[in-house]
């Protein structure tokens, strides 16, 4: 049991790291990504690529994967920064899908590697060093490490000059104009620092699980990543973690329910669905701002209640 | 004020299913160390939900047929005409079948196994239906020393998962040489074209009829991988038959081949007279309405049936079930867990090594209900039996080319 825990925190602080990226973008930013798995993907393939293929060291691999989510951020966002919110929404979508067939054409090592077989028995780091049981939990503490730096980074980032840009970006284009912001080079900028955190999230990812493949990497993962940052709270980056937590513990918690109740395992993947739908739209109606809201900076004191 | 006391009420709510869960998941611990200890627990995932759900029950049902059978004890017919006395149940304890969703998502078919190798204690898991699937929860399940036996998925890279791995059905590379015999035989085929789902089924054959028919002397003039789940595969079809190839090497799932040959009978391509198929029984029901569409076409079935299949396998399960098989693969999961039973109880143990050798042995001397289930050192199957068939009159029927 101990050893599905360490798993399950370990999947918690993958995507918990991919979902503080989406929330730079959409949470602070208020750009709204629909191709977000792109990220993920990139940082996977590249340092897979780069440390299989190319022999590179593991850490500079996931680094390299970084560098390339990063730099794809920038890229996606480069032509279409000016775009209106749902163009913008479009064009994402678009790209994640391109660089989802690009690898699902593209033959990596031999006839039987990459394209539609994915990369298989993708190395571990430090794995020499600890026994497979330590293993796991060594993974663990290393990608929770990684998911409370990113989350500082964060924090960081939104108590910079930088960050109230952004910030005031998501509320409409008029304030940072009126300041004389360039628009444009904000949304790159976001997007590509969301990209590269994304990215890492990926790369994590694939030295863990230690097999890629493009149905990894589908629009619906996409969407995921959406759930749980609208049920946690857009623009929190503790609420979106605690709303990785609860999807990945419905995800889960609901395998163990059967063998307490008598209940039909095909029945119960279809429960699985419906308490994840019904669980987002009792969030947007009764609390649209997720289950912890960002707090607002207050500027002033609100009037004393008259008595 | 109303509208507060509801954001109240959601928090507390969303804080009790959290609590929920979490309590859930804390109690299974102990409830799962107390069974461990009076049963064996052989764990199966399966895609329950999502777009292999059919094949996943009929694999399911299969599967429990098996289990059933050696918890109340059975007479398991063997090759030489023999029976072997199983049960009840192995080596003194009742098997427990764990069956875990995978719906058809490699994350979700990772965090079943996981729950299986980790939480379970499963001395063999069973599954899956898709090579997507069963290549990196393979891995998994390998590195942890558990026997694994794939059901239905046949992609050529199983070979090297590892020791632990076995394959209860002829991987594609079987399939690639049979279908350029036929399509020689049939039609004296020397230029061959594919049309495959993009996907490690799909590349898997292409690659293995490309390769059959170089060693033969023919080529591979066309080799068009599709997208999944489009609604015009116009252009896909006409680059297949750009090169005026002598024969078309296809496969697409249910519906998808509806429209697939649809489009082609359209299109004027001649599918009765050059199209050949893999699986042909897993469109057969989505054509009866427009069955000019698929008339004369040919191709090859995994050789499921006879008497002795309907006597051991498909009697029992329609009585069991109300209704036939839903699927060829329902037989190989019978057999799958039949062969995981035989071995525990060779190798008198759930250790992992034990189990590993005897499944080889108890491979080598079981009748399958689908046919000689032999595996090679490296657990695939050494060979498969494969029925060629043709659609006409609105069925499939034997055919002899």
């Amino acid at each position: 049991m101990t050893d599905f825990l360490i798993y399950l925190a370990t999947m918690v602080g993958i995507w918990g790291i991919l979902s503080l990226s989406l929330n730079l973008q959409y949470g602070v930013t208020g750009l709204v990504n629909l191709g977000h798995i792109v990220f993920f993907m990139l940082g996977a393939y590249i340092s897979t690529i780069m440390v299989v293929l190319a022999g590179w060291p593991i850490f500079l691999g996931m680094a390299a994967g970084v560098v390339a989510a990063a730099a794809f951020g920038a890229l996606m966002a480069l032509p279409t920064s000016n775009l209106q919110q749902d163009y913008w929404a479009i064009s994402t979508l678009a790209a994640a899908e391109i660089v989802r067939l690009v690898f699902l054409n593209t033959q990596l090592g031999g006839p039987y590697s990459g394209a539609a077989f994915g990369m298989s028995g993708i190395p571990r780091p430090l794995r020499a060093y600890f026994t497979s049981g330590s293993y796991d939990l060594f993974y663990m503490v290393m990608v929770l490490t990684v998911l409370a730096i990113c989350l500082a980074l964060c924090w960081w980032v939104l108590a910079t000059p930088f960050g109230r840009t952004i910030k005031a970006l998501r509320e409409g284009d008029h304030v940072p104009l009126a300041l004389g912001k360039r628009i444009a080079t904000f949304r790159i900028r976001s997007m590509a620092l969301g990209g590269g955190i994304g990215g890492l999230a990926g790369a994590l990812f694939a030295h863990y699980n230690a097999f890629i493949s493009p149905q990894y990497f589908l629009p619906l993962e996409t969407f995921i990543v959406w759930a749980m940052v609208i049920l946690g709270g857009a623009g929190n980056f503790v609420g979106v973690i605690v709303g990785t937590v609860i999807i990945q513990s419905i995800y889960n918690s609901t395998r163990f329910l059967k063998d307490f109740v008598p209940i039909d395992q095909a029945l119960l993947g279809s429960l699985r669905m419906i308490l994840i739908a019904v669980l987002i739209i009792l969030v947007i109606l009764y609390m649209p701002k997720g289950l912890i809201p960002e707090r607002r900076r207050r500027y002033e004191r609100p009037p004393a209640a008259q008595g | 004020m109303e509208r507060e006391e509801t954001i109240m009420w959601m928090h507390k709510t969303a804080l009790t299913i959290v609590t929920g869960f979490a309590a859930t998941l804390l109690t299974a611990s102990p409830h799962m160390t107390a069974d461990a200890q009076d049963t064996v627990n052989i764990g199966m995932f399966t895609s329950l939900t999502g777009p292999s759900a059919i094949v996943g029950k009929d694999m399911q049902r299969g599967v429990e047929l098996a289990i059933n059978r050696v918890n109340e004890g059975y007479e398991v017919p063997l090759k030489d005409g023999s029976t072997r006395a199983i049960g009840p149940g192995v080596n003194g304890s009742q098997i427990r079948l764990i069956v875990e969703d995978s719906e058809s998502r490699p994350q979700a078919a990772m965090d079943s196994v996981r729950k299986l190798v980790n939480v379970d204690n499963v001395s063999v898991v069973l599954g899956e239906y898709s090579s997507g699937l069963t290549l990196p929860t393979g891995q998994f399940i390998n590195e942890n020393g558990v026997v694994q036996i794939s059901i239905g998925a046949n992609s050529p890279k199983l070979r090297d998962v590892g020791p632990f791995f076995f394959d209860m059905i002829g991987l594609a590379t079987l399939q690639g040489s049979a279908m350029v015999d036929l399509a020689e035989q049939a039609i004296g085929a020397k230029t061959f074209a594919t049309f495959m789902p993009n996907n490690p089924y799909g590349v898997g054959v292409e690659l293995a009829v490309c390769e059959a028919a170089k060693e033969r002397g023919s080529e591979c003039v066309a080799t068009v991988r599709y997208e999944e789940q489009k609604t015009d595969y116009r252009a896909e079809l006409q680059q297949a038959n750009a090169p005026n190839p002598d024969a078309v090497i296809f496969f697409a799932y249910g519906a998808e081949a509806q429209l697939v040959l649809r489009q082609a009978y359209e299109l004027g391509l001649n599918a009765s007279e050059k199209w050949f198929g893999t699986e042909v029984s897993n469109w057969v029901n989505e054509v009866t309405d427009t069955p000019e569409i698929a008339e004369g076409v040919r191709g090859i079935e995994h050789d499921v049936g006879g008497d002795f299949y309907n006597e051991q396998y498909a009697g029992p399960y329609e009585e069991a079930y109300g209704e036939k098989p839903l699927t060829v693969f329902g037989g190989y999961g019978y057999d799958a867990a039949m062969i995981a039973a035989l071995a525990i109880k060779e190798a008198g143990s759930t250790e992992p090594d034990k189990i590993r050798e005897a499944v080889h042995k108890a491979a080598e001397t079981y009748k399958g209900v689908t046919g000689d289930k032999a595996v090679d050192e490296e657990g695939m199957q050494t060979n498969e039996d494969y029925a060629i068939l043709i659609y006409k009159d609105g069925g499939l029927q034997p055919y002899t080319p």
